[in-house]
């Protein structure tokens, strides 16, 4: 089982309490982070004989999750325009990630726009690279 | 529908003022006019699966009158002055995003009739107008 990648689709929203209303972000590549801490819980005090002694333990701490985002840059394009004003405003998007193109199978979290970096190499495209760190957690869209 | 690029090329150089001599499409023909400039499509880099976005390449071919080095060297000049670098614009209906070298200008020598000959190897992003699947981007 396999899925052709440029089936993806990556569309964003303003957060609530604005109205929900995706649009599509022309991305080239894009990739949604599942992740998060991982803690020493290690027991230095097992006795020698535990199967255990001698090695480390850990626990997951709190999760996390982010989308990152290369796209073509246009200044005409409205959703690179939304997604940029909502780093000059410091607001909050809805971001979903689409693996399939369909949201039955795709992923949705709110967070702010850390960076909007735009590349212009001489010799190829002006490109943008996106990225957006959740803040809440990352649910089916 | 979209033309070949070396079409769309072929216009541009027309623009340009630079048909003052015979352009050919595809192929670079032995006999005819010993000055001709002959535009092939060369395949390119692959498109974008998802938008618009096309990335061929084209070799232009130039051809002088006999033992005329200089002159068709200058041409071969006047066409990359006409192309590379090109500002974003529609030619027949496809946008043009720009156009680049994959190399400088490639003398080829003589031919057997004492033609001198250049290459030009050029690299295009286009955006047809329309597509089946793909959306424009």
């Amino acid at each position: 089982m396999s899925q052709a990648a440029y089936e993806k689709k990556i569309a964003i929203s303003a957060a609530p309490p604005a109205g929900e209303s995706f649009s599509n972000v022309p991305a080239v590549s894009a990739t949604l982070n599942h992740g998060g801490d991982v803690l020493d819980d290690t027991d230095m005090v097992l006795p020698s004989g535990d199967p255990n002694f001698g090695f480390r333990s850990r626990i997951l701490g709190l999760r996390d999750a982010s989308c990152s985002i290369t796209a073509n840059y246009d200044a005409a394009s409205a959703v690179l325009t939304q997604i940029r004003d909502a780093w000059k405003d410091k607001l909050k998007l809805l971001v979903r990630y689409l693996p399939d193109g369909t949201t039955a199978n795709g992923f949705e979290f709110e967070g702010p726009v850390e960076s909007f970096s735009i590349t212009s190499d001489i010799n190829g495209l002006v490109t943008v690279d996106i990225s957006i760190q959740a803040s809440s957690l990352l649910a089916a869209a | 529908m979209t033309n070949a690029p070396s079409k769309d090329i072929k216009a541009l150089l027309v623009t340009a003022g630079l048909a003052t001599g015979d352009i050919k499409l595809g192929r670079l023909p032995e006999s005819g006019n010993d000055k001709v400039i002959a535009i092939k499509d060369t395949g390119g880099f692959p498109p974008n699966p998802a938008f618009l976005i096309d990335n061929p390449t084209v070799q232009i071919l130039i051809r002088g009158n006999k033992q005329d080095y200089s002159v068709t060297y200058t041409l071969a000049r006047l066409i990359i002055d006409a192309l590379l670098g090109l500002p974003k614009q529609t030619v027949n209906g496809t946008v043009y995003i720009g156009i680049w070298m994959q190399s400088d200008i490639i003398p080829l020598g003589y031919d057997e009739s004492q033609r001198p000959m250049f290459s030009l190897n050029f690299r295009l992003v286009r955006e047809p107008a329309s597509g089946t699947y793909r959306t424009q981007g």
